[in-house]
């Protein structure tokens, strides 16, 4: 069966880079802040760009790759605190999440939603 | 989970809603949910979605692993 959340029908990335962390002695919540603060575009998925390991991911890195814009992910399957401290932070229930400038913006929906009206593209190209 | 009890859980915080959910996978926990309220109204998107995952927080926990959420007022339907 082919990903019934992928729209773009492309899954493979250039452009989103995995998270290199350094933040020893920090808790989730000051994790959170340091990756969101890192990039003006960033993402917490299941899997990394290369390799999306959920159809919602998958479609939300199809859609940043379609774009002419770079990012950075962090993959919340390799980290219990912030799978559920992400979900604490932005008291939102499910990954993935996207962050621009600090913001919260949306999960898959609403990103697939904010592209298809091209409100996605404005907002990124800031 | 059952389709219906999703539906009245849903109507019992949107009054007015009207709800079409599909099983997009086949398993019956991945689900698209098509809800229209007027309760939508002057919200944004994320503010929409919110009010709808608040609905389905218990449920996501555990029975449901994710929602294709698609929102919007009787307006915009």
């Amino acid at each position: 069966m082919s990903n019934p959340f992928n729209i773009v029908g492309q899954e493979t990335s250039e452009k989103g880079r995995p998270y290199e962390e350094n933040s020893e002695g920090l808790g989730a919540k000051e994790r959170i802040e340091k990756m969101i603060a890192s990039t003006p575009i960033f993402l917490f998925m299941k899997g990394v760009p290369d390799f999306p390991q959920c159809g919602f991911s998958a479609n939300v890195i199809a859609i940043l790759n379609s774009l002419d814009i770079k990012y950075s992910s962090f993959d919340v399957l390799s980290d219990m605190d912030i799978r559920q401290g992400i979900k604490d932070f932005s008291n939102w229930p499910t990954i993935p999440q996207l962050y621009v400038n600090g913001e919260f913006i949306g999960g898959c929906d609403i990103i697939t939603e904010m592209y298809q009206k091209g409100e996605l593209q404005s907002l990124l190209a800031k | 989970m059952n389709f219906e009890e999703l539906e009245n859980l849903i109507k019992e915080n949107l009054k007015d809603a009207t709800v079409e959910i599909s099983d997009l996978t086949g398993t019956g926990d991945h689900l698209g949910l098509s809800i229209t309220s007027n309760e939508f109204k002057g919200k944004n998107l994320l503010a929409q979605h919110r009010m709808v995952m608040d609905i389905l927080k218990e449920e996501l926990k555990d029975r449901l692993h994710a929602v294709k959420l698609k929102t919007q007022t009787y307006e915009q339907g």
